[in-house]
């Protein structure tokens, strides 16, 4: 089955106070799809981690939400793209070491993970 | 492929009516501070600094924050409101943060986050106030202990 995009919404990080407009938007997409009140928090939470990063740690990028369909089941695809330095040792910080930048290497990890697990087992069917 | 969006950049003016501050009531000798917005970073940092002065101005025996009109709490947000009750408890302040939503509970703490010792919890402000004032916490919300 292949996975169907059904919307994609690309918005700047180029404020603080995009990193609020990020979150709220990720909110309403998965809101939309029924997913429940858990998964909703999961996801904000992660698209505002991420939002920050892109802010605080990679000087401003974007954000692209996508909404997925495969089959009957919805996701949400999040993808922040920074102007930053980069992860010296990435294989490090995605395995929770302490390589630079560290505050940022576990959210990410987290993030990430949430982010699959609401694709792959925590969202209902389309909301009718 | 990475490229740059169309960089329209936003302000303020482009999220919904920003509030200035977020007022900060006292009841008796405890101040009662409820979020009821969608915080972002500078209004987050200003709410810190506006409950750490008056605190110093006023006196406070106890604060209380409530959360039960956000629905994400995220790293930054968790982070700066324990640092708080951090600071408020320098001043001699006991903190309590009430009215955590169940979804939010849950998301902090699959993110690994853990509150310090400088903050208590309770359900709701009720419970924070009797929390505060020494007396027993009810199990359920409205219903009395006998």
């Amino acid at each position: 089955m292949t996975i169907q995009v059904l919307s994609s919404d690309r918005m700047p990080i180029a404020s603080e106070d995009d990193i609020v407009l990020v979150r709220r938007r990720a909110r309403a997409l998965v809101q939309q799809r029924g997913f429940d009140p858990f998964a909703v928090a999961v996801v904000t939470t992660a698209a505002s981690e991420l939002a920050r990063n892109t802010w605080a740690h990679g000087k401003g990028g974007c954000a692209t939400l996508e909404v997925l369909l495969d089959g009957t089941r919805a996701g949400l695809r999040m993808r922040f793209d920074d102007e930053g330095p980069g992860i010296t040792d990435l294989d490090r910080a995605l395995a929770g070491g302490t390589a630079p930048p560290t505050p940022s290497a576990w959210v990410f990890r987290a993030a990430a993970a949430w982010s699959m697990s609401s694709i792959s087992s925590r969202c209902p069917g389309m909301a009718p | 492929m990475w490229r740059p969006c169309a960089s329209t950049r936003r302000t303020a003016a482009a999220l919904a009516p920003t509030p200035g501050r977020i007022p900060i009531l006292r009841i008796g000798s405890t101040l009662l501070v409820t979020i009821q917005t969608d915080l972002h970073d500078a209004l987050a940092e200003a709410f810190q600094e506006d409950i750490l002065l008056s605190i110093e101005q006023q006196g406070a025996s106890g604060l209380i924050i409530d959360l039960s009109g956000l629905e994400t709490v995220d790293s930054y947000l968790a982070r700066l409101l324990t640092d708080t009750g951090k600071m408020a408890r320098l001043m001699g302040t006991d903190t309590v943060i009430v009215g955590l939503r169940a979804e939010v509970a849950a998301t902090l703490v699959r993110m690994g986050y853990t509150m310090g010792k400088a903050v208590r919890t309770a359900l709701n402000v009720d419970e924070g106030l009797k929390l505060l004032a020494g007396r027993p916490v009810n199990c359920r919300p409205g219903v009395e202990l006998r």
